[in-house]
């Protein structure tokens, strides 16, 4: 460094010192952070934070001008929109915030499940970011019904419809704290207490005693582990961390205005009972899964409504105590194919649906369809991990290790190119032979059905003959298909 | 030679932010185009901020500043500043 630069960096550091020994921020409060965690991927819960904060400081802008009350939450909104200054762009901030939030904190859980952050001993931690994350989609539920539009009225009505088709007392108590019985009125003034006092506080609780345990347990290691040098590799929190962060924070609030500026939010119509009668009843995106779930028709009968919730609260209840299902030790995503392969189909999944969803406002879904795409897609990503990891993982003597995908041999990318073949033929295969079944069911026999149904069971018994045939010659050693698998032989033999 | 290079570079984001936030204290956004002019300047302004901050950090860490990120930076200021312009 010359003394050109040290003179910058002198300058800079000045001013460093100064704010440091003012605000005392060195001082060992919080510990220092691995240099291996200066990586964006561990700061998504931080980012998340800062949405919220964006959150915070527009919502109490807003909150000036905006008035709780049935006759009048559409008009203080309009008034928002038209005539406060920068009134339509800090509409359009709050709410692309509060989906910054959801994706940045969904993305934040996900990456914690796959490198296995769950684990002894941030089990606590996790059920605690759970929670939060719960309270985020509370916040959009909440802040959905405020502007009173009947876009947001009809969705809330959706949500508010659930909570009736769950069993008693749990139903009795939910309408309670959300709805009451103010009627709409009261309602509103619920979500809106619920929305800017009530969540808020909850969250920030929730935030002080995971960053309490965060700084108990420190950061999580790499899933490859840190050697005793690069765990010895820390920065201060101050200022190396806290510019880190700063940066990050910054150029994710530069993206958001970006993106509000380019695409503006465009108020709907008011709610009326005219309004509604002609609006399609359609949750926000974020809650388009659970919705897409309850519109199949297996789900249209007596106490159908109420079996649907039940999956949804059981998916989210796995969630919540994960790191008590899955024990094991290893973080290694090379050794958890299980889990790994679980938690795409559930990124899968939940994308498929909400997509779906999107495509097919107020639509009942026919329930082989329905499990066509649902299992079709739990099958695609299946395979094509199993795939993955045959390749990348393949050099199975004891235990799996990673091998770098350019220097795959020719025999590697011929056996993922055939297993790639056969589960695109498979799931032709599939798709084709669920509708000649539905196709005879509902039209009766005829030689087009009949034709399909015996071509694609004739395609779909090859695929699966062909790709036992292939796992069986596979070599697991090389990942050519030159020899059988020893463990199956010395089965073979053993029986 | 290097380092002067860089010094340049702090006195140009300097001067980049010093001038959008002028024109962000001066700018009375009412309509739609002025709003999004406000938030593109003030998306300047950040991005400028997270440069300097970024130079700041590799020069205590004794580390050269990354050529790619910060040709990434630039160019998002470039793109920022074009957008600015056509909507002007």
């Amino acid at each position: 460094m010359t003394d050109q630069a040290e003179e910058g960096g002198g300058v800079a550091e000045t001013v460093a010192g100064w704010v440091d020994s003012r605000l005392g921020l060195s001082h060992p409060l919080l510990r220092p952070v691995p240099e291996y965690a200066l990586n964006p991927f561990y700061w998504l819960g931080a980012l998340a934070v800062v949405a919220f904060v964006i959150q915070g400081v527009t919502g109490m802008i807003m909150m000036l001008y905006y008035i709780p009350s049935p006759t009048q939450a559409y008009s203080s909104t309009q008034y928002i929109f038209q005539s406060v200054s920068n009134g339509r762009f800090l509409e359009t901030v709050h709410l692309y915030t509060a989906y910054a939030m959801i994706i940045l904190a969904f993305m934040h859980m996900m990456r914690g499940y796959f490198v296995s952050v769950q684990k002894k001993p941030r089990e606590v931690m996790w059920v605690v970011g759970m929670l939060m994350g719960f309270i985020t989609l509370g916040f959009g539920f909440t802040g959905y019904l405020l502007p009173w539009t009947v876009v947001s009225y009809s969705a809330t009505h959706v949500g508010v419809g659930m909570v009736n088709a769950l069993p008693q007392p749990v139903s009795n108590l939910l309408n309670f704290l959300i709805v009451g019985s103010g009627g709409d009125a009261g309602e509103l003034l619920r979500f809106f207490d619920l929305h800017v006092v009530i969540l808020p506080a909850v969250l920030l609780i929730l935030l002080a005693v995971k960053m309490y345990m965060l700084e108990a347990h420190g950061v999580a290691e790499p899933t490859s582990g840190a050697g005793p040098e690069a765990r010895g590799r820390t920065l201060p929190i101050f200022p190396d961390v806290t510019v880190y962060v700063l940066e990050l924070s910054l150029l994710f609030g530069a993206g958001m205005l970006l993106i509000s500026a380019l695409f503006p939010l465009n108020l709907p119509a008011e709610y009326s009972a005219i309004t509604a009668g002609q609006a399609t009843p359609q949750p926000d995106w974020y809650f388009l899964w659970i919705y897409q779930v309850l519109k199949v028709s297996v789900f249209d009968v007596g106490g159908g409504l109420a079996a649907a919730l039940s999956v949804v609260t059981l998916v989210f209840a796995v969630l919540v105590i994960l790191p008590f299902i899955d024990r094991g030790k290893t973080r290694a995503i090379s050794r958890r194919p299980v889990y790994v392969t679980l938690g795409l189909i559930f990124v899968g999944e939940l994308v498929t649906l909400s997509y779906w969803g999107n495509v097919t406002p107020g639509e009942t879904i026919p329930t082989e369809q329905a499990a066509l795409v649902i299992g079709g897609t739990a099958l695609l990503i299946a395979l094509g991990s199993m795939l993955v990891y045959r390749l990348l993982y393949s050099r199975a003597k004891g235990h799996l290790q990673t091998v770098s995908a350019a220097r795959l041999p020719r025999s590697e990318m011929r056996s993922g190119l055939a297993f790639t073949i056969l589960v695109a033929v498979g799931a032709i295969a599939i798709g084709t032979l669920l509708n000649s079944i539905v196709s005879v069911a509902l039209g009766g026999f005829s030689t087009a059905s009949v034709g399909s149904l015996v071509a694609s069971t004739a395609a779909l018994s090859l695929d699966v003959l062909g790709s036992v045939y292939l796992i069986y010659r596979l070599d697991l050693r090389t990942g050519g298909i030159r020899r059988r698998v020893k463990a199956l032989e010395v089965g073979w033999r053993g029986s | 030679m290097r380092i002067s290079y860089l010094s340049i570079q702090i006195i140009f984001l300097i001067g980049l932010q010093i001038t959008s936030f002028v024109v962000l204290w001066a700018m009375a956004p009412i309509t739609q185009s002025a709003t999004d002019t406000f938030a593109l300047y003030l998306s300047m302004d950040l991005v400028a901020f997270v440069i300097l901050s970024y130079i700041y950090r590799s020069l205590r860490m004794s580390r050269e500043p990354s050529e790619a990120w910060m040709a990434m930076g630039y160019l998002t200021l470039v793109i920022l500043l074009v957008s600015n312009l056509a909507l002007s």
